[in-house]
Protein backbone atom coordinates (compact mmCIF):
# COMPACT_ATOMS: atom_id res chain seq x y z
CA UNK A 1 0.00 0.00 0.00
CA UNK A 2 2.38 2.50 0.94
CA UNK A 3 4.68 1.51 -1.71
CA UNK A 4 1.81 2.28 -4.17
CA UNK A 5 1.50 5.61 -2.80
CA UNK A 6 4.91 6.19 -3.04
CA UNK A 7 4.82 5.43 -7.00
CA UNK A 8 2.09 7.72 -6.96
CA UNK A 9 3.69 10.72 -5.57
CA UNK A 10 6.72 10.12 -7.33
CA UNK A 11 4.89 9.70 -10.82
CA UNK A 12 3.30 13.07 -9.78
CA UNK A 13 6.22 14.63 -9.34
CA UNK A 14 7.59 13.48 -12.34
CA UNK A 15 4.84 14.85 -14.36
CA UNK A 16 4.88 17.95 -12.51
CA UNK A 17 8.75 18.39 -13.40
CA UNK A 18 7.85 17.84 -17.08
CA UNK A 19 4.93 19.99 -16.95
CA UNK A 20 7.09 22.95 -15.00
CA UNK A 21 10.22 22.42 -17.86
CA UNK A 22 7.59 22.97 -20.62
CA UNK A 23 6.08 25.41 -19.31
CA UNK A 24 9.70 27.63 -18.88
CA UNK A 25 10.47 26.75 -22.39
CA UNK A 26 7.46 28.02 -23.93
CA UNK A 27 8.08 31.09 -21.41
CA UNK A 28 11.63 31.10 -23.00
CA UNK A 29 10.35 31.19 -26.47
CA UNK A 30 7.66 33.81 -25.88
CA UNK A 31 10.32 36.21 -24.81
CA UNK A 32 12.71 35.08 -27.53
CA UNK A 33 9.92 35.78 -29.72
CA UNK A 34 8.93 38.95 -27.89
CA UNK A 35 12.54 39.81 -27.89
CA UNK A 36 12.72 39.60 -31.60
CA UNK A 37 9.68 41.17 -32.90
CA UNK A 38 10.85 44.59 -30.41
CA UNK A 39 14.25 44.37 -32.72
CA UNK A 40 12.52 44.01 -36.23
CA UNK A 41 10.08 46.82 -35.20
CA UNK A 42 12.87 48.84 -34.25
CA UNK A 43 15.20 48.01 -37.03
CA UNK A 44 11.65 49.04 -39.51
CA UNK A 45 11.80 52.11 -37.55
CA UNK A 46 15.10 53.08 -37.80
CA UNK A 47 15.35 52.08 -41.57
CA UNK A 48 11.83 54.23 -41.75
CA UNK A 49 13.50 57.20 -39.99
CA UNK A 50 16.82 57.18 -42.21
CA UNK A 51 14.54 56.94 -45.82
CA UNK A 52 12.85 59.81 -44.86
CA UNK A 53 15.09 61.64 -43.42
CA UNK A 54 17.52 61.15 -46.69
CA UNK A 55 14.68 62.04 -49.00
CA UNK A 56 14.30 65.33 -47.12
CA UNK A 57 17.77 65.51 -47.45
CA UNK A 58 18.01 65.15 -51.11
CA UNK A 59 14.99 67.84 -51.35
CA UNK A 60 17.54 70.18 -49.15
CA UNK A 61 20.05 69.91 -51.62
CA UNK A 62 18.20 70.23 -54.26
CA UNK A 63 16.48 73.53 -53.08
CA UNK A 64 20.61 74.24 -52.28
CA UNK A 65 21.33 73.64 -55.43
CA UNK A 66 18.66 75.74 -57.38
CA UNK A 67 19.09 78.27 -54.96
CA UNK A 68 23.04 78.57 -55.54
CA UNK A 69 22.39 78.21 -59.61
CA UNK A 70 19.99 81.44 -59.09
CA UNK A 71 22.37 83.34 -57.44
CA UNK A 72 25.27 82.62 -59.63
CA UNK A 73 23.13 83.54 -62.63
CA UNK A 74 22.45 86.75 -60.58
CA UNK A 75 25.92 87.71 -59.83
CA UNK A 76 26.40 86.38 -64.35
CA UNK A 77 23.71 89.11 -65.19
CA UNK A 78 24.55 91.86 -63.14
CA UNK A 79 28.87 91.93 -64.41
CA UNK A 80 27.79 90.96 -68.07
CA UNK A 81 29.39 93.35 -69.89
CA UNK A 82 26.19 93.81 -72.29
CA UNK A 83 24.59 95.35 -68.93
CA UNK A 84 26.73 96.71 -66.69
CA UNK A 85 27.54 100.65 -66.55
CA UNK A 86 31.24 101.43 -68.13
CA UNK A 87 32.77 105.13 -69.24
CA UNK A 88 35.11 104.24 -71.91
CA UNK A 89 38.58 103.06 -70.20
CA UNK A 90 37.09 103.47 -66.43
CA UNK A 91 36.70 100.52 -64.26
CA UNK A 92 33.05 99.38 -64.39
CA UNK A 93 30.55 100.82 -61.87
CA UNK A 94 29.32 98.24 -59.28
CA UNK A 95 25.89 97.12 -59.03
CA UNK A 96 24.50 99.35 -61.82
CA UNK A 97 23.01 98.80 -65.03
CA UNK A 98 23.22 101.02 -68.25
CA UNK A 99 19.91 101.74 -69.64
CA UNK A 100 21.12 102.53 -73.00
CA UNK A 101 22.95 98.81 -73.03
CA UNK A 102 19.82 97.60 -71.78
CA UNK A 103 17.68 99.45 -75.10
CA UNK A 104 20.08 97.98 -77.07
CA UNK A 105 19.92 94.32 -76.08
CA UNK A 106 16.24 94.80 -76.53
CA UNK A 107 16.75 96.10 -80.25
CA UNK A 108 19.23 93.12 -80.88
CA UNK A 109 16.57 90.60 -78.77
CA UNK A 110 13.87 92.04 -81.41
CA UNK A 111 16.66 91.44 -84.82
CA UNK A 112 18.42 88.25 -84.14
CA UNK A 113 14.93 86.64 -82.40
CA UNK A 114 16.27 82.75 -82.42
CA UNK A 115 20.27 83.69 -82.49
CA UNK A 116 19.76 85.81 -79.25
CA UNK A 117 18.13 83.14 -77.02
CA UNK A 118 20.91 80.59 -78.80
CA UNK A 119 23.65 82.93 -77.55
CA UNK A 120 22.42 83.03 -74.09
CA UNK A 121 21.12 79.74 -73.75
CA UNK A 122 25.03 78.64 -73.05
CA UNK A 123 25.12 81.19 -70.86
CA UNK A 124 21.96 81.23 -68.58
CA UNK A 125 20.35 78.24 -70.19
CA UNK A 126 16.47 77.84 -68.65
CA UNK A 127 16.35 80.92 -66.82
CA UNK A 128 14.31 84.23 -67.06
CA UNK A 129 15.83 87.43 -66.06
CA UNK A 130 13.34 90.98 -65.57
CA UNK A 131 14.68 94.63 -64.81
CA UNK A 132 12.92 96.22 -62.78
CA UNK A 133 13.07 100.15 -62.31
CA UNK A 134 10.97 101.33 -58.95
CA UNK A 135 12.30 104.57 -58.44
CA UNK A 136 11.53 107.54 -60.47
CA UNK A 137 8.88 105.88 -62.06
CA UNK A 138 7.97 101.86 -62.39
CA UNK A 139 9.01 100.31 -65.69
CA UNK A 140 9.90 96.58 -66.06
CA UNK A 141 12.21 95.03 -69.17
CA UNK A 142 12.49 91.54 -70.07
CA UNK A 143 16.09 90.80 -70.85
CA UNK A 144 16.44 87.04 -71.19
CA UNK A 145 13.15 84.76 -71.85
CA UNK A 146 13.59 81.22 -73.50
CA UNK A 147 10.77 78.89 -72.94
CA UNK A 148 10.08 76.25 -69.98
CA UNK A 149 7.78 73.79 -70.64
CA UNK A 150 6.75 71.90 -67.65
CA UNK A 151 9.84 72.70 -65.23
CA UNK A 152 9.51 71.31 -61.90
CA UNK A 153 10.92 74.14 -59.92
CA UNK A 154 11.68 77.40 -60.18
CA UNK A 155 13.84 79.44 -57.56
CA UNK A 156 13.69 83.68 -57.79
CA UNK A 157 16.61 85.91 -56.39
CA UNK A 158 16.48 89.59 -56.77
CA UNK A 159 19.38 91.82 -56.70
CA UNK A 160 18.60 95.55 -55.92
CA UNK A 161 20.85 97.77 -58.88
CA UNK A 162 20.87 101.62 -60.11
CA UNK A 163 19.85 102.33 -63.52
CA UNK A 164 22.39 104.58 -64.97
CA UNK A 165 20.90 107.09 -68.15
CA UNK A 166 23.17 109.15 -69.94
CA UNK A 167 20.30 110.64 -71.84
CA UNK A 168 18.74 112.37 -68.91
CA UNK A 169 20.60 115.07 -67.09
CA UNK A 170 22.69 117.50 -68.89
CA UNK A 171 26.19 117.05 -66.89
CA UNK A 172 25.64 114.06 -64.76
CA UNK A 173 23.48 111.10 -65.95
CA UNK A 174 20.39 110.35 -63.76
CA UNK A 175 19.74 107.11 -61.94
CA UNK A 176 17.08 105.09 -60.92
CA UNK A 177 16.80 102.41 -58.10
CA UNK A 178 15.40 99.03 -59.43
CA UNK A 179 16.11 95.69 -58.76
CA UNK A 180 16.70 92.39 -61.23
CA UNK A 181 14.71 89.16 -61.26
CA UNK A 182 16.30 85.74 -62.12
CA UNK A 183 13.77 82.73 -62.10
CA UNK A 184 16.14 80.01 -62.04
CA UNK A 185 13.86 76.87 -63.70
CA UNK A 186 14.82 73.16 -63.49
CA UNK B 1 24.88 20.10 2.14
CA UNK B 2 24.33 19.72 -1.78
CA UNK B 3 20.85 21.45 -1.32
CA UNK B 4 23.07 24.77 -0.15
CA UNK B 5 25.66 24.30 -2.81
CA UNK B 6 23.10 24.49 -5.52
CA UNK B 7 20.86 27.17 -4.58
CA UNK B 8 23.93 29.32 -4.09
CA UNK B 9 24.77 28.25 -7.81
CA UNK B 10 21.76 29.12 -9.20
CA UNK B 11 22.35 32.45 -7.66
CA UNK B 12 25.47 33.06 -9.16
CA UNK B 13 24.00 31.88 -12.05
CA UNK B 14 21.18 34.70 -11.99
CA UNK B 15 23.57 37.29 -11.14
CA UNK B 16 25.48 36.48 -14.11
CA UNK B 17 22.39 36.68 -16.27
CA UNK B 18 21.33 40.11 -14.79
CA UNK B 19 24.53 41.31 -15.54
CA UNK B 20 24.84 40.48 -18.69
CA UNK B 21 20.90 42.04 -19.17
CA UNK B 22 22.54 45.36 -17.59
CA UNK B 23 25.26 45.26 -20.21
CA UNK B 24 22.48 44.71 -23.43
CA UNK B 25 20.54 47.76 -21.90
CA UNK B 26 23.78 49.82 -21.67
CA UNK B 27 24.80 49.13 -25.10
CA UNK B 28 20.87 50.05 -26.38
CA UNK B 29 21.45 53.17 -24.51
CA UNK B 30 24.78 54.20 -26.38
CA UNK B 31 23.47 53.16 -29.66
CA UNK B 32 20.15 55.20 -29.04
CA UNK B 33 22.80 58.41 -27.81
CA UNK B 34 24.97 58.25 -30.77
CA UNK B 35 21.95 57.84 -33.13
CA UNK B 36 20.28 61.18 -31.56
CA UNK B 37 24.08 62.66 -31.61
CA UNK B 38 24.55 61.87 -35.19
CA UNK B 39 21.18 63.14 -35.95
CA UNK B 40 21.37 66.52 -33.91
CA UNK B 41 24.63 66.88 -36.11
CA UNK B 42 22.59 66.58 -39.66
CA UNK B 43 19.64 68.80 -38.10
CA UNK B 44 21.48 71.78 -36.77
CA UNK B 45 24.29 71.85 -39.72
CA UNK B 46 22.84 74.83 -41.55
CA UNK B 47 24.21 77.69 -44.30
CA UNK B 48 25.25 80.42 -42.04
CA UNK B 49 27.93 81.59 -45.02
CA UNK B 50 25.69 81.33 -47.74
CA UNK B 51 23.31 83.42 -45.96
CA UNK B 52 25.55 86.20 -44.62
CA UNK B 53 27.06 86.56 -48.14
CA UNK B 54 23.77 87.01 -49.36
CA UNK B 55 22.78 89.87 -47.03
CA UNK B 56 26.11 91.78 -47.49
CA UNK B 57 26.07 91.81 -50.97
CA UNK B 58 22.44 92.55 -50.67
CA UNK B 59 22.95 95.52 -48.26
CA UNK B 60 25.79 96.97 -50.31
CA UNK B 61 24.07 96.94 -53.45
CA UNK B 62 20.77 98.61 -51.91
CA UNK B 63 23.11 101.04 -50.07
CA UNK B 64 24.62 101.91 -53.68
CA UNK B 65 21.88 102.14 -55.54
CA UNK B 66 19.86 104.47 -52.95
CA UNK B 67 22.43 106.82 -52.28
CA UNK B 68 22.86 107.13 -56.41
CA UNK B 69 19.13 107.60 -57.10
CA UNK B 70 17.96 110.46 -59.04
CA UNK B 71 14.89 112.53 -57.66
CA UNK B 72 11.78 112.28 -59.68
CA UNK B 73 11.52 115.91 -61.81
CA UNK B 74 7.64 115.40 -60.38
CA UNK B 75 8.88 116.42 -56.71
CA UNK B 76 9.90 119.84 -58.18
CA UNK B 77 13.11 119.96 -56.07
CA UNK B 78 14.23 123.53 -57.47
CA UNK B 79 13.37 126.50 -55.50
CA UNK B 80 15.31 128.73 -53.15
CA UNK B 81 19.23 129.21 -54.33
CA UNK B 82 18.68 126.20 -56.16
CA UNK B 83 18.14 125.97 -60.22
CA UNK B 84 18.69 122.67 -61.84
CA UNK B 85 20.29 121.41 -64.91
CA UNK B 86 20.20 117.51 -63.37
CA UNK B 87 17.93 116.08 -60.82
CA UNK B 88 19.89 115.83 -57.47
CA UNK B 89 20.55 112.27 -56.13
CA UNK B 90 19.38 111.26 -53.27
CA UNK B 91 22.57 110.91 -51.74
CA UNK B 92 25.06 113.47 -52.49
CA UNK B 93 22.90 116.45 -53.32
CA UNK B 94 19.62 115.52 -51.05
CA UNK B 95 21.64 113.94 -47.88
CA UNK B 96 24.38 116.65 -48.18
CA UNK B 97 21.68 119.45 -48.06
CA UNK B 98 20.66 117.73 -45.01
CA UNK B 99 23.26 118.12 -43.07
CA UNK B 100 23.93 121.35 -43.80
CA UNK B 101 20.37 122.23 -42.96
CA UNK B 102 19.94 119.87 -40.15
CA UNK B 103 19.91 122.68 -37.40
CA UNK B 104 16.79 124.48 -39.35
CA UNK B 105 15.23 120.84 -38.91
CA UNK B 106 16.46 119.85 -35.85
CA UNK B 107 15.61 116.97 -33.19
CA UNK B 108 12.13 118.16 -33.57
CA UNK B 109 11.40 117.45 -37.53
CA UNK B 110 10.18 120.79 -38.27
CA UNK B 111 9.36 119.86 -42.21
CA UNK B 112 9.09 123.46 -43.12
CA UNK B 113 12.60 124.53 -41.94
CA UNK B 114 14.96 125.78 -44.75
CA UNK B 115 16.79 123.59 -47.01
CA UNK B 116 18.73 124.37 -50.51
CA UNK B 117 16.52 121.95 -52.09
CA UNK B 118 12.88 121.50 -51.15
CA UNK B 119 11.62 118.50 -52.96
CA UNK B 120 8.09 117.75 -52.60
CA UNK B 121 7.61 121.17 -50.70
CA UNK B 122 9.69 119.76 -47.40
CA UNK B 123 13.22 119.72 -45.70
CA UNK B 124 15.66 117.61 -47.35
CA UNK B 125 16.14 115.29 -44.17
CA UNK B 126 12.39 114.62 -44.35
CA UNK B 127 12.20 114.08 -47.90
CA UNK B 128 15.42 111.56 -47.82
CA UNK B 129 13.85 109.57 -44.94
CA UNK B 130 10.53 109.42 -46.91
CA UNK B 131 12.10 108.50 -49.71
CA UNK B 132 14.30 106.26 -48.97
CA UNK B 133 12.10 104.26 -46.33
CA UNK B 134 9.66 104.54 -49.18
CA UNK B 135 12.60 102.41 -51.72
CA UNK B 136 13.83 100.15 -48.95
CA UNK B 137 10.11 98.82 -47.87
CA UNK B 138 9.21 98.40 -51.73
CA UNK B 139 12.25 95.96 -52.51
CA UNK B 140 13.44 94.48 -48.90
CA UNK B 141 10.21 95.03 -47.46
CA UNK B 142 8.58 92.93 -49.77
CA UNK B 143 11.03 90.68 -49.73
CA UNK B 144 10.57 89.85 -46.15
CA UNK B 145 13.88 91.45 -45.06
CA UNK B 146 14.30 93.50 -41.87
CA UNK B 147 16.88 96.83 -41.84
CA UNK B 148 18.13 99.33 -39.91
CA UNK B 149 19.36 102.51 -41.52
CA UNK B 150 21.61 105.24 -39.60
CA UNK B 151 23.27 108.25 -41.01
CA UNK B 152 25.08 110.26 -38.31
CA UNK B 153 26.63 113.83 -38.97
CA UNK B 154 30.10 113.65 -37.48
CA UNK B 155 30.80 117.46 -36.87
CA UNK B 156 33.34 117.60 -33.77
CA UNK B 157 36.69 115.81 -32.76
CA UNK B 158 34.52 114.49 -29.57
CA UNK B 159 32.02 112.71 -31.79
CA UNK B 160 33.91 111.58 -33.93
CA UNK B 161 35.73 109.41 -31.12
CA UNK B 162 32.60 108.64 -29.83
CA UNK B 163 30.14 108.74 -32.64
CA UNK B 164 26.91 107.77 -30.64
CA UNK B 165 27.66 111.41 -28.70
CA UNK B 166 26.81 112.60 -32.99
CA UNK B 167 23.40 113.83 -33.72
CA UNK B 168 21.45 111.75 -36.13
CA UNK B 169 20.14 113.06 -38.70
CA UNK B 170 18.31 110.05 -40.14
CA UNK B 171 16.89 106.94 -38.87
CA UNK B 172 14.18 104.30 -39.87
CA UNK B 173 13.75 100.80 -39.49
CA UNK B 174 11.29 97.76 -40.14
CA UNK B 175 11.49 95.11 -37.27
CA UNK B 176 14.17 94.56 -35.03
CA UNK B 177 17.56 93.62 -36.54
CA UNK B 178 19.05 91.93 -32.97
CA UNK B 179 20.09 88.57 -34.53
CA UNK B 180 22.29 87.81 -37.59
CA UNK B 181 22.22 90.78 -39.66
CA UNK B 182 24.82 92.74 -42.37
CA UNK B 183 25.81 95.36 -42.89
CA UNK B 184 26.88 97.61 -46.40
CA UNK B 185 30.10 99.11 -44.70
CA UNK B 186 29.92 102.63 -44.01
CA UNK B 187 28.75 105.16 -46.79
CA UNK B 188 31.25 108.39 -46.19
CA UNK B 189 30.18 111.32 -47.50
CA UNK B 190 32.34 114.59 -46.79
CA UNK B 191 30.02 117.95 -46.70
CA UNK B 192 30.17 121.90 -45.00
CA UNK B 193 28.73 120.90 -41.89
CA UNK B 194 30.60 117.94 -41.45
CA UNK B 195 31.34 113.87 -42.28
CA UNK B 196 27.95 112.19 -42.84
CA UNK B 197 28.21 108.52 -41.99
CA UNK B 198 25.12 106.73 -43.55
CA UNK B 199 24.84 102.20 -42.89
CA UNK B 200 22.30 100.19 -43.58
CA UNK B 201 21.48 96.41 -41.47
CA UNK B 202 20.11 94.00 -43.49
CA UNK B 203 18.77 90.81 -41.42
Amino acid sequence: MIQKKERMVRENLQLFSHFSRRKRGEVQLMETISILFIFFILVSLGILFYAKYKSVAFQHQQDAFQEARARELTLRIVYLPELQCSKSQAEAEEHCVDMLKVNGLEDWKNTLEEKFTDYYFDIFSYAKVTLYQIYPEEQEWEIYTPPKLGFKSARTNRFIVALRDDTLGETTPAYGYGYLEVVAYS
Amino acid sequence: MRKIFSISERCAGDGKKAQMEIIGLVVVVILITLGLLFLAIFALRNDEGKKVEVLKGLATSTMGALMKSSVSPQEGCAGGAVTLKDQPHLGEDILEDCAVYFEEYGEEENVDGYSDYHCASVHSCNFFQDTAEKLLASTLGEWQYQYEFHALLLQSEDCKTFPSRCPTIISFQRGNCLGERESSGIFPLQTEAGEVISELWVC
